[in-house]
C-alpha cells in the first residue's frame, strides 16, 4: 500500500460535528465560579481524606494488615521503571512484595523523593483494602461463578510503572504456571538474579510490543525482572518500562 | 480569564479540539465531556495558562490529549475502545462509504496511544511536527519516529481493505 493510498483510507473516517450544546454548557459550568462548583464536595472529599490519613498513618505501610498472622516466606524489594526518550530510566514506584500460590502479595509501595505521592498511593490502597470485602461479597451479583473461577485462575504480572499498579499482564492460567516450574512456552531464555535462577518468558502484547517477564521458580514464580519493550522504526526492540528486584530477604 | 475571553477561545478552537478528543476517544460522549473539562481547566484557580509563552491552540490541544488518555485508561484492563457506529442512521450507500471508515477507526484504536495522537494530529488536523512534539511533550525527532510506525502498523492492519478502496474510485 502506497502512502497516497493510506491517506485515502485514513480520510474515510470522518468525525461527527461537535454538538451546538456545547457552547451552552461550557457557558453554564463557567458562569458559576470555580471554587463554588467545588464546595458542595469539600466535606465529603474532607471526611473521606481524614479517615483515609488515620488509617494510613495506623497502619505502619504494610498492606497485610488486614489479614495478621500471614507467613511471609520471603520479601523481595523491586523498583518499577519508565525509559524516558533520552534512553535513561526513571523510577517510578518502590515496592516489597512475595508471592503467595502464584499471587504477588505488596507489603509496601512507595514513590522515590516523593513522600506526597507515598501517602497519595497508601492512602488509596488502604481505601482499597477497606472496599476489597464488599467487592468480594458483590461478585457474585455481577458475574458467574464460572468467569469468577477463570478470572481468579489467571497468572498475572502487576504492572506499576506510571505511578499506579494496574492488574497488569496476563501470563497464562496460574496452576499451570507452577507447575511446570515457571516454564509457560516460549520460553525465551534462562537467567540468575540476585542468586536466584529464572525462567523467561516472553509474550507479544500488541502489534508493536511484548513483555519478557523473568520468574524465579525457588520464589513460586517471583517475577524478578521484567520488560516491555515497543519495536522500533529499524526492527530492534527498546524496553519503555518495566521492573527490576534489588534485594532478596528470606524470612523476613 | 474571564467567560467573554473563555468563549471567544471556544468558538475558535472548539471543532478541531472536539474532532480530536473524538479520534482519541471513539466516543462522541467522552470527547464532550473532555472538551467541556479543558475550557473549565481553563478558569480553574492556579491555571498554568500563560498566552505569551504558549499558543492557545497547543495549550488547548495538550489538555484535550492528556484528559482523553485519562480517560482511556480508566477504561477496563484489555477493554478495547468501542467506535460509536456512524452508519446506523445513515443510507445504504452511505453505510457502505463507512464501513471502511469504521475499519479505519479500529485500526486507529489498536494503535498504542503514544503512536495514535501523533497521527490524528499529523494527518487529520495537518499539524506541523514542531507543533506536535510542543503539543506531546517530546522531541521531533521522536514524532517523526512515532508517525513513520503508526502509519507503518496501519498500513498492515488495512492491506485488506485496499482492493476495496480501489473498486469504489
Amino acid at each position: 500500500m502506497t502512502d497516497t493510498e493510506l491517506d485515502e483510507m485514513l480520510d474515510r473516517w470522518t468525525a461527527p460535528l461537535a454538538p451546538a450544546s456545547l457552547r451552552a454548557k461550557v457557558k453554564g459550568a463557567s458562569d458559576v465560579p470555580p471554587q463554588r462548583r467545588m464546595r458542595p464536595g469539600v466535606w465529603a472529599f474532607a471526611s473521606i481524606a481524614a479517615v483515609l490519613l488515620v488509617g494510613v498513618q495506623a497502619s505502619p505501610q504494610k498492606l497485610t494488615f488486614l489479614s495478621p498472622g500471614a507467613r511471609i516466606p520471603y520479601s523481595v524489594d523491586s523498583e518499577f521503571f519508565q525509559a524516558k526518550e533520552d534512553g535513561s530510566t526513571e523510577i517510578q514506584m518502590d515496592i516489597t512484595s512475595y508471592n503467595s500460590e502464584g499471587r504477588e502479595v505488596f507489603l509496601s509501595k512507595s514513590v522515590p523523593g516523593d513522600p506526597w505521592g507515598t501517602m497519595i498511593l497508601r492512602a488509596r490502597d488502604f481505601g482499597a483494602a477497606l472496599l476489597r470485602p464488599i467487592q468480594e461479597l458483590s461478585l457474585p451479583l455481577v458475574a458467574s461463578p464460572e468467569q469468577i473461577q477463570k478470572v481468579g485462575a489467571l497468572a498475572r504480572i502487576a504492572d506499576c510503572a506510571g505511578g499506579n499498579c494496574t492488574g497488569g499482564w496476563i501470563l497464562g492460567n496460574r496452576t499451570d504456571l507452577l507447575r511446570s516450574g515457571c516454564e509457560l512456552a516460549p520460553v525465551a531464555g534462562h537467567e540468575t538474579i540476585l542468586g536466584y535462577p529464572t525462567v523467561a518468558i516472553q509474550r507479544s502484547i500488541a502489534p508493536d510490543r511484548r513483555i519478557t517477564v523473568w520468574m524465579a521458580p525457588a520464589l513460586g514464580c517471583f517475577p524478578l525482572k521484567s520488560a516491555v519493550e515497543e519495536q522500533q522504526a529499524d526492527g530492534a526492540f527498546h524496553a519503555i518500562r518495566g521492573r527490576r528486584a534489588l534485594k532478596i530477604t528470606v524470612n523476613p | 480569564m474571564d467567560q467573554a475571553s473563555l468563549l471567544q477561545l471556544f468558538d475558535e478552537h472548539h471543532k478541531p479540539l472536539f474532532r480530536f478528543a473524538y479520534r482519541l476517544t471513539g466516543s462522541v460522549t467522552d470527547a464532550e465531556d473532555v472538551v467541556q473539562e479543558c475550557f473549565l481547566e481553563l478558569l480553574r484557580p492556579g491555571c498554568s495558562y500563560d498566552p505569551k509563552r504558549t499558543p492557545p491552540r497547543t495549550y488547548l490541544f495538550g489538555i484535550v490529549r492528556n484528559q482523553s488518555l485519562k480517560r482511556m485508561s480508566r477504561r477496563p484492563d484489555g477493554a478495547e475502545a468501542e467506535v460509536e457506529a456512524s452508519q446506523l442512521r445513515s443510507p445504504e450507500s452511505e453505510a457502505l462509504t463507512n464501513e471502511l471508515g469504521d475499519a479505519v477507526a479500529r485500526a486507529l484504536m489498536r494503535l498504542p496511544e503514544t503512536q495514535r495522537d501523533v497521527l490524528v494530529l499529523a494527518h487529520y488536523e495537518q499539524m506541523a511536527l514542531a507543533e506536535i512534539a510542543a503539543i506531546v511533550g517530546i522531541e521531533v525527532t521522536a514524532v517523526k519516529s512515532r508517525l513513520q510506525r503508526a502509519r507503518a502498523a496501519l498500513k498492515e492492519m488495512l492491506a485488506a481493505y485496499a482492493p476495496e478502496l480501489e473498486k469504489r474510485q
